[in-house]
């Protein structure tokens, strides 16, 4: 059926006046909004939306009608199944959309994955190169700086594909307490090397929180090594996970410089990075996560009195109930 | 134990070449597969002691090789490595038996120190003192 057929035209206003004097009011009301129109014999209904928007929205359109007689041969009304054209059109497009960006996503993914195959080879010789070098050569140092532009790289690659995993909300029962210990676990060979004690505690009974593993890991990651990076004289790190009203609590706090004023309002901002090799993508990240499963993430600091990030998640027991 | 002996298991020439020349440079005796049915072959052959096997390889993958390994060779201590750090992969890796995994682009002196505790615990094992778990795991790098 084209549209023009359901173009509101003489043609149409006429159709309904027959129509409202062919049925009774009753009949009528079912389907007041939209005005209904049945072209006599044929069973044939047009349904138009009562926008009267001649060059925009599609009309809806009548899929399945059927006359209502009765044995007098007098017809009573007609029923009708129709369906609203443009939200089928919306529909089929958000699909094909969805069917594109999955295969973007995972064409990115399969794309950084190999990227770093070549950042590899080259860091490894690189540093192979670098070990052929007599120690006061000072080529030694733009291997050095080579080898850290690549590993920036590969981190901008590690973001780009976290961004686009961030859209995807799917998740598991995760015991943050648990979790975190097994990440911090990762990190001791780092803590060791920076002189750095790592103080872990937990409250008893924590609920689980509904979240990707993988996403929630790379938040803790990116936290654990801003407090690392902000303490290069070594000192304690402080991390603890408590329940509070239906929510998991999680704190890191370092002992560094602390974030400074004016920065403070940045610190979340994409591409704002106060690390010589940063890529200012980590806490932007984590934000988003933690936002999309429902949860906040803040911190406090003071110049001279490092920082506190808190996380807060719903427990799943909350979201379901 | 005598000079440990590395499987590379990489279908990337550069990034096998270059593994191959970092670990013979310290010490390690070497040899390297570019795919998965390659590296069965010379497993039997060349009996390595750690294999090391890059996740996305034509043919048969990585756990696949893993899962031969286990089964033909347990002997061989695994340490599996790909630029992908899910931590779905990671845990799989250690449930169905690595030793380690490694995410790339890692840095050579972690490999090093890596196989430098597993080729420690290896001997213990193979000189009757300790018992080569085959639950030993070494965990990640994150890169």
């Amino acid at each position: 059926m084209g549209d023009g057929v359901l173009g509101r035209s003489n043609d149409f206003v006429n159709y309904v006046r027959a129509y409202e004097e062919t049925f009774t009011d009753s009949v009528y009301s079912i389907s007041e909004d939209p005005p209904i129109l049945i072209k006599e014999g044929k069973h044939l209904v047009f349904i138009e939306s009562k926008d009267d928007n001649d060059d925009g929205g599609k009309p809806l359109v009548f899929d399945v009608t059927a006359a209502v007689v009765e044995r007098s041969g007098c017809q009573l009304g007609a029923i009708i199944m129709y369906e609203d054209k443009n939200e089928r059109e919306d529909v089929r497009n958000n699909i094909s959309r969805l069917k594109n960006l999955t295969a973007v996503g995972e064409l990115a993914a399969s794309a950084i994955h190999e990227i770093k195959n070549p950042i590899f080879s080259i860091r490894g010789f690189l540093r192979l190169l670098e070990n052929s070098l007599m120690q006061d050569d000072k080529r030694r140092e733009y291997t050095k700086i080579m080898i850290a532009e690549l590993d920036r790289l590969s981190k901008l690659a590690d973001d780009f594909l976290m961004i686009a995993k961030s859209q995807e909300k799917k998740g598991e029962n995760v015991f943050i307490h648990t979790f975190l210990e097994e990440i911090l676990k990762l990190f001791n060979p780092r803590f060791d090397v920076k002189g750095i004690t790592c103080h872990f505690q937990a409250d008893d009974d924590i609920a689980p929180v509904f979240i990707d593993a993988d996403q929630l890991k790379q938040v803790f990651i990116n936290i654990m090594q801003n407090a690392l990076d902000a303490m290069s004289q070594g000192g304690n790190i402080y991390v603890s996970v408590s329940s509070k009203e239906n929510n998991v609590i999680t704190e890191i706090r370092d002992e560094g410089p602390g974030i400074k004023k004016e920065d403070k309002g940045n610190v979340f901002k994409p591409f704002f990075t106060t690390k010589e090799n940063g890529t200012g993508l980590g806490l932007y990240i984590s934000k988003r996560i933690i936002s999309n499963y429902g949860g906040t993430i803040d911190f406090e600091s003071e110049e001279g009195c490092g920082t506190k990030f808190i996380i807060k998640l719903p427990t799943s027991r909350n979201i379901t109930e | 134990m005598e000079r440990c002996k590395v499987m590379v298991v990489d279908d990337q020439l550069w990034v096998r070449t270059m593994l191959l020349e970092a670990l013979s440079s310290s010490g390690y005796l070497t040899f390297g597969a570019a795919d998965g049915r390659e590296a069965l072959h010379m497993m039997h052959e060349e009996k390595p002691d750690i294999a090391l096997i890059d996740m996305t390889i034509p043919g048969i993958d990585g756990f696949t090789l893993l899962a031969h390994l286990k089964d033909e060779k347990p002997e061989v201590a695994t340490i599996l490595m790909s630029g992908n750090s899910d931590i779905n992969y990671i845990n799989r890796a250690r449930k169905e038996g690595a030793c380690g995994y490694l995410v790339k682009p890692f840095d050579m002196e972690e490999l090093k120190s890596l196989l430098a505790r597993i080729s420690t615990t290896l001997d213990t094992a193979a000189r009757g003192e300790g018992i080569w778990a085959t639950e030993y795991w070494e965990g990640q790098m994150i890169s």
